[in-house]
């Protein structure tokens, strides 16, 4: 079924100057990353003439990219992975109201979103313990309870509570429900809570700065914005940085879009 | 039930609040005992000392002389004592290698920082904030040196005027720059005929010049927004020479932000911005030497410091500095001004305080200084070295008189806006701003009087 | 009714609870609270320093200090931020997932490209922004130039804020896209085909079926994006830290707890301060939205 509340030409119009608007920046950028330093002063516009690619090597050796993008690796991985773990084991029993003061305990969580920027005392706190420029304590800064636990606690309520009733008295008890029957089943919203949550770890800066002094622990986004602060002005070899960054991004995207863009629906509509 | 789980959830609830009461509390007690000397200062060196490995972390600057400076300082200390390794902690310089600073002290990140002169406040600066390297000793972070026989190196005034606070002498300072000066390119004026201007009219008639035969007269970095304020000091310290007097001056009211000197320093100013290359708003400090060198403008408003980075950037280029000549009065454009640049402080919760000594020891025998302050071109706070730059040679006589900036003498009003925070906010002026001259001097004004309206 | 026994078994549902109301409460609740006791302190950065509490004189500072213009300013522009991030992205990400929904020939394509920023993330396209805004001669403006004008882009006192807005919409329009096309997707297609029996007019079958479907999809996302957009800095960190016409109020609070502005950096206390007045903000402006999207939604 075809809906037509945009006539077809406008429709391609819009579609065309929209891609212009996103392609561009990114063509452009490739073409600088492969200019030589001379070429890009001379002539930064144009296109390439004499295309080179050692900016490249240059970029990966001078920012030591392939050790940051592993650090961002794992930082992602286990705050995510955490993160969707503690939150799914709290999003069952509150949305079934397994626990007392489920509500409450939902609205508690859900607060998290406007609460007020607590920088500066967890600042504080995860110096005070210790974990001030340690893998862990990154980790933990970027564990939480957000959109995800939304997403898990209304995807639960879908699930009809008969469920439970069946599996207790096939004599299941509640811990093996949970890790055997409702995680499974809950899949496909975890894979988007995880995939909103990854996104926010990959880009956390801001916290990287404040958390982070060690050049051997800075995840890729901070070693990137070092990078670009201390090349400020050969862009060649920045743009060449660039790519190397958004390159494993791109690939990753190219073979899990069907996923991400549709875990990112998904999570729209469930909430 | 539900009474247990809420007693249950109170229980979590008062117990991670405990935590948080204690990590607050606990920033405070740390500092306290460990700041005393006795806990601190007693490290007793043991025999396993001198082989275990060592790793001493410098906070410092990106500044590509100085880095190349203390990589071959650092080279040479390894090679003498093979257990120390130094590593680098830096960033840009100014606001983000402050807040460097401020985490890695606060969170014992680092064994020896680089700063400037400690510059406290002094008396009649009542209501101004407390610099922030103050706050720093006041606290105990700073390790005191006092006594130390390495310190003797140096001259007596550079440790007393920029390092030295409550009797105590808390670092080194590596030498002086000055930053009120312009480069030129001495090409570029031979072709036009023009000789270095040593007023303001004839500043404008070499620009006027410069740009009538296609050639942009100036380039800053403004895009960093500091440098502004920095060339800034050259044309205060030109109209108002003695800049001590006039800071005491305006804390006690005696002179108002209205007043003509305010005007005629931010209209000067606005001029010169009128002949600035295009787009210099969108040039970064890092790239601004490049284009000066590459002879993009034919000035280059700037700290001297700069001098090895251009003939770097141009080995054929001929260059010179001179005093940016503000007044309209030769004889008050002589004076170069500016401030005790890097200073060198042992972190006093440092766990390998004795390695940092050795380091500070190491850095301060008069050849290896001697080698860095003529690689980061600085003038010299040792006496008996040789300066090897010919830059250096040729401006030493006249800028080793120099005095302090303004930006050195000026403190900050606690909460200060952006019109207070320096007296030449040149930044707000168009077309760097938003501005006229006049506009900006009322708001400075208006902010002044609210902030001593404050301290009653 | 709890199904799983009695006794020792009905505690596993608080087990299983546990860990995730300790982390919150420990890193997250808990130090959100203490930043609300910590603005009526004096508590510096500077670890060893004594501090006390000082009742309201940083929220008088706030509101009546030097200083006070320069958040005056950037509430201001926290307000235009989330205002124009907000209305923008939601009207423009609409318009764009109802082309995109009309399938035309790639359009897959096209929702791929759209989405990337999302992916790459706001350092990556904020620094490939920053090279397409290079003053010097970079391609936005030789275009420009073409109109016989030039600017500074984000060195321009006027400029810089508007790009800023600009480029977190670029980024983030994908997402705000992809949200409305599951809405879409969700509306039976038959409810058009009636309409178009009915001889609606396109703009009748947005007024009467798309919109009021799309409703709840509408109310969530506008409420997630004005509060995200009104707690956001990361695009002015990454492009404009030092412009001083540029700043938001969540900017002010990173810049007075680890800053380096003369008079107000290393003020843990303070910054706090600025830290609940945001939060106030937010909570405000979030109330008011909620109170007039559930509205229209009933009225729906």
């Amino acid at each position: 079924m075809k809906m037509h509340l945009v006539p077809k030409p406008l429709g391609y119009a819009v579609m065309a100057v929209m891609a212009f608007l996103y392609l561009f920046p990114l063509l452009y950028l490739f073409n600088v990353s492969v200019k030589p330093e001379l070429e890009f002063l001379v002539d930064p516009v144009g296109i390439v003439k004499h295309v080179l690619f050692s900016n490249y090597p240059d970029a990966w050796k001078q920012g030591n990219f392939g050790q940051l993008i592993g650090n961002s690796v794992f930082y992602t991985a286990a705050a995510v992975g955490l993160s969707v773990l503690i939150s799914a084991l709290a999003a069952f029993p509150i949305s079934r109201g397994y626990v007392g003061w489920a509500s409450f305990l939902y609205v508690f969580f859900m607060i998290s979103i406007f609460l007020p920027n607590n920088l500066v005392p967890q600042w504080n706190l995860i110096h005070s313990l210790g974990l001030y420029n340690t893998r862990l304590g990154f980790v933990l800064v970027n564990t939480g309870i957000g959109l995800g636990f939304m997403l898990m606690a209304g995807y639960m309520k879908s699930i009809p509570k008969e469920l439970d009733e069946a599996a207790s008295i096939d004599g299941s008890s509640y811990s093996r429900f949970v890790l055997t029957i409702i995680l499974p089943l809950i899949k496909p919203v975890l894979a988007t809570s995880a995939i909103l949550q990854a996104i926010g770890v990959w880009n956390n800066i801001i916290g990287a700065t404040v958390y982070l002094s060690d050049k051997k622990l800075y995840p890729i986004v901070l070693g990137l914005f070092k990078f670009y602060g201390q090349y400020s002005n050969q862009w060649t070899l920045i743009a060449a940085a660039l790519v190397i960054v958004a390159s494993p991004l791109l690939l990753l995207y190219l073979f899990l879009q069907r996923y991400i863009i549709e875990g990112a629906m998904t999570g729209a509509v469930k909430s | 039930m539900n009474s247990r789980l809420t007693k249950k959830g109170l229980t979590v609830l008062t117990s991670s609040l405990l935590v948080l009461a204690l990590a607050a509390c606990g920033n405070n007690n740390n500092g306290k005992s460990s700041s005393s000397p006795a806990a601190t200062g007693a490290a007793s060196p043991s025999a396993s000392e001198d082989t275990k490995p060592i790793t001493l972390k410098l906070a410092t600057w990106e500044q590509p002389t100085n880095i190349e400076a203390f990589q071959k300082l650092n080279e040479k200390f390894t090679a003498k004592y093979p257990n120390i390794t130094v590593t680098f902690d830096t960033s840009k310089p100014d606001g983000p290698y402050q807040t460097l600073l401020q985490t890695r002290l606060n969170a014992d990140d680092a064994d020896i920082v680089t700063s400037f002169a400690i510059n406290p406040k002094k008396d009649y600066h009542a209501g101004a904030a407390v610099p922030a390297m103050q706050q720093y000793i006041d606290a105990g972070l700073i390790e005191d040196l006092t006594g130390k026989a390495f310190l003797n190196n140096f001259t007596p005034e550079s440790l007393k005027d920029a390092m030295t606070y409550n009797d105590k002498v808390w670092g080194i300072d590596v030498g002086m720059v000055t930053y009120t000066g312009v480069f030129y390119n001495k090409e570029l004026f031979e072709k036009n005929n023009l000789k270095v201007p040593t007023t303001w009219p004839e500043l404008l008639n070499v620009a006027k010049t410069l740009q009538d035969s296609g050639v942009a007269p100036f380039t800053m970095a403004g895009k960093d927004i500091w440098p502004l304020g920095m060339a800034a000091n050259g044309f205060i310290a030109a109209l108002e020479p003695d800049l001590e007097a006039f800071d005491k001056k305006i804390w006690s009211g005696e002179v108002k932000f209205t007043d003509p000197v305010f005007k005629e320093m931010l209209e000067k100013y606005e001029q010169m911005m009128g002949y600035m290359e295009k787009g210099f708003m969108g040039v970064d400090y890092a790239s601004v030497v490049g284009r000066f060198a590459a002879g993009k403008a034919a000035m280059l408003p700037d700290g001297m410091w700069n001098a090895g980075a251009i003939a770097k950037a141009n080995p054929d280029m001929k260059f010179g500095y001179f005093p940016m000549p503000v007044s309209d009065n030769a004889e008050n454009n002589k004076n170069f001004y500016g401030k005790y640049d890097m200073s060198l402080m042992i972190a006093a919760h440092s766990k390998n305080k004795e390695a940092a000594l050795k380091y500070l020891e190491f850095f301060s025998e008069p050849e290896n200084y001697s080698e860095f302050v003529n690689a980061v071109g600085f003038l010299p706070t040792q006496p008996n070295v040789t300066l090897k730059d010919p830059f250096l040679q040729e401006i030493a006589p006249q800028a080793s008189k120099m005095k302090l900036a303004m930006d050195i003498i000026w403190q900050a009003p606690q909460g200060a806006g952006n019109y207070t925070s320096s007296v030449t906010p040149v930044q707000l002026l168009k077309p760097a701003g938003k501005e006229t001259p006049e506009e900006i001097m009322n708001n400075m004004q208006k902010e002044w009087e609210k902030e001593m309206a404050n301290l009653k | 009714m709890y199904p799983f026994g009695k006794s020792w078994s009905r505690l596993s549902p608080y087990w299983f609870l546990l860990p995730a109301l300790l982390i919150y409460i420990i890193f997250s609740f808990g130090p959100s609270v203490f930043t609300i006791i910590y603005s009526f302190t004096d508590i510096t950065a500077v670890q060893g320093t004594k501090w006390q509490f000082i009742g309201w004189d940083n929220y008088k500072e706030f509101f009546q200090s030097g200083r006070t213009p320069v958040y005056y300013a950037a509430l201001k522009r926290t307000l235009i931020f989330a205002a124009a991030v907000t209305g923008i992205q939601t009207a423009l990400g609409l318009f764009i997932a109802i082309v995109i929904n009309t399938k035309l020939r790639g359009h897959m394509f096209f929702r791929s490209l759209i989405f990337l920023p999302v992916v790459l993330g706001v350092t990556v396209f904020g620094l490939v922004w920053t090279l397409m805004l290079n003053p010097l001669d970079g391609p936005v403006q030789k275009i420009w130039e073409l109109f016989g004008s030039s600017s500074t882009f984000l060195g321009s006192p006027d400029l810089a804020f508007p790009l800023t807005i600009f480029i977190q919409i670029w980024g983030a329009l994908g997402y705000t896209v992809v949200i409305f096309l599951a809405g879409l997707q969700s509306i039976p297609g038959d409810l058009y085909e009636a309409g178009r029996i009915d001889g609606a007019k396109a703009w009748q079958s947005f007024a009467h079926i798309t919109w009021p479907m799309l409703a709840p999809t509408v109310t969530v996302n506008l409420l997630l994006a004005i509060v995200g957009s009104l707690q956001t800095y990361e695009v002015i960190f990454i492009l404009t830290p030092n412009n001083p016409y540029t700043s938001v109020l969540g900017y002010e609070v990173y810049l007075a707890a680890f800053g380096s502005n003369a008079g107000v950096s290393l003020r843990q206390g303070f910054a706090s301060t600025v830290a609940v007045l945001q939060f106030g903000l937010v909570l405000v402006v979030a109330l008011i939205a909620q109170f007039y999207l559930r509205r229209r939604e009933v009225q729906m």
